[in-house]
């Protein structure tokens, strides 16, 4: 048991380590360390018939750290304190009338593809940081796993597509293009947003914060209204 | 009483650590156990209180809301928590990693709806970025003299 988990652990790290590597040497916002390390050790799994039981022995070791992460995400805000003081009017307003946005459209996407109330509700909490929306999805009845997936994608949208798309329509204040691609692609968004500029990146940092919040507040309303 | 708790714990955490790897002693270490200490002390608070919570709210963000209300009124100071903090961030996109495998479970209710998830994500996420930037570019622009001190 214990040799298992170990092993579970281990293979979980070493892969990760790998997509690293890998993402050093691409240097493309499509090439994603997590959703690398998924497809492999998926693949791995099916191809020796191992359940996710058995690799989930030692995967929730791993896992178990999201819990703290999640907690410390507080201090990158609390570093931004100052900013979003200053501003916080826009970046309130905007974030909330965003994430209202997001959960709406995920809901209608989700009914349009005819989905079931587990899909719908696991596209909820899709533009929040991984580790609050993976929560989120649990809060409310949707499936965490398919969570991580959908909100990785929804980052790498964000973070590829993300600033051409704010500057072709004509949003050129740096304040909100940082706030626009935090709340809709939180981390992975936030990355390419630190190589836009220094205002885009720390706004971007601020937002996915703030959107976690706030989604997380929002989000099990629906089950009101459901 | 708060600090004396968190030096017990963490002296019997870095105890524990020692025993494990003799030659990890140093300040670093002894800094890491205790803010590692202090951020699972709020997530068990989080969860306690998350079971009461009229709506289902997650711990970890009730957690999160109570670390950043003691960080901001100085209950625990920054430096206690900054070096694990910044650990474990630097370290989040391996953390979910399992669950993300998790999806494996599911490939059956899924293979049908694979493509439409994409668009709808796709789609989806546009909405969110571009109201979101619109509505702050709007606020802001109405409100010229705050932004220029950020110019």
């Amino acid at each position: 048991m214990v040799i298992q988990a170990l092993l579970g652990c281990l293979f979980t790290v070493v892969v990760f380590y790998v997509g690293l590597q890998l993402q050093k040497r691409i240097c493309s916002p499509l090439f994603n360390p997590t959703f690398f390390a998924i497809v492999v050790i998926i693949f791995f799994l099916q191809l020796f018939h191992i359940p996710y039981e058995a690799y989930n022995v030692g995967g929730r070791w791993v896992g178990f750290f999201l819990g703290p992460a999640t907690v410390a995400l507080a201090v990158p805000i609390y570093r931004q304190r100052e900013k979003l003081k200053t501003n916080l009017f826009p970046i309130l307003t905007s974030i909330l009338i965003g994430s209202i946005a997001g959960i709406i459209s995920g809901v209608l996407m989700g009914v349009l593809m005819g989905g079931s109330r587990e899909i719908i509700f696991s596209l909820v909490p899709k533009s929040v940081t991984t580790p609050i929306a993976m929560e989120i999805s649990r809060a409310i009845g949707g499936i965490p796993p398919l969570t991580v997936g959908i909100v990785i994608l929804s980052g790498i949208f964000g973070a590829t597509l993300g600033p051409e798309i704010l500057v072709r329509l004509g949003v050129k204040d740096p304040i909100a293009q940082g706030l626009g691609i935090g709340t809709a692609a939180h981390g992975l968004g936030t990355s390419r947003a630190v190589q836009e500029g220094e205002i885009v990146g720390a706004f971007s940092g601020l937002a996915m914060g703030v959107a976690g919040i706030i989604t997380a507040f929002l989000a099990p309303l629906i089950l009101l209204l459901w | 009483m708060f600090g004396l708790c968190i030096r017990l714990l963490s002296g019997i955490g870095i105890n524990a650590v020692l025993v494990l790897y003799p030659k990890a002693q140093g300040v670093v270490l002894v800094k890491l156990v205790r803010g590692f200490i202090v951020i699972m002390i709020f997530l068990f608070l989080g969860n306690k209180i998350a079971v009461y919570a009229p709506l289902p709210i997650p711990g970890n963000i009730i957690a999160m809301i109570l670390f950043l209300a003691a960080l901001n009124s100085g209950v625990v100071p920054l430096g206690t928590v900054e070096e694990i903090s910044d650990l474990l961030l630097t370290k989040l996109a391996l953390f979910f990693v399992p669950a993300g495998v998790g999806i494996m479970v599911y490939f059956d209710l899924l293979r049908a709806s694979f493509f439409p998830l994409l668009v709808g994500t796709f789609l989806s996420t546009m909405v969110v970025l571009i109201i979101t930037a619109k509505t702050a570019a709007f606020i802001l622009s109405e409100d010229k003299p705050r932004q220029k001190g950020w110019e």
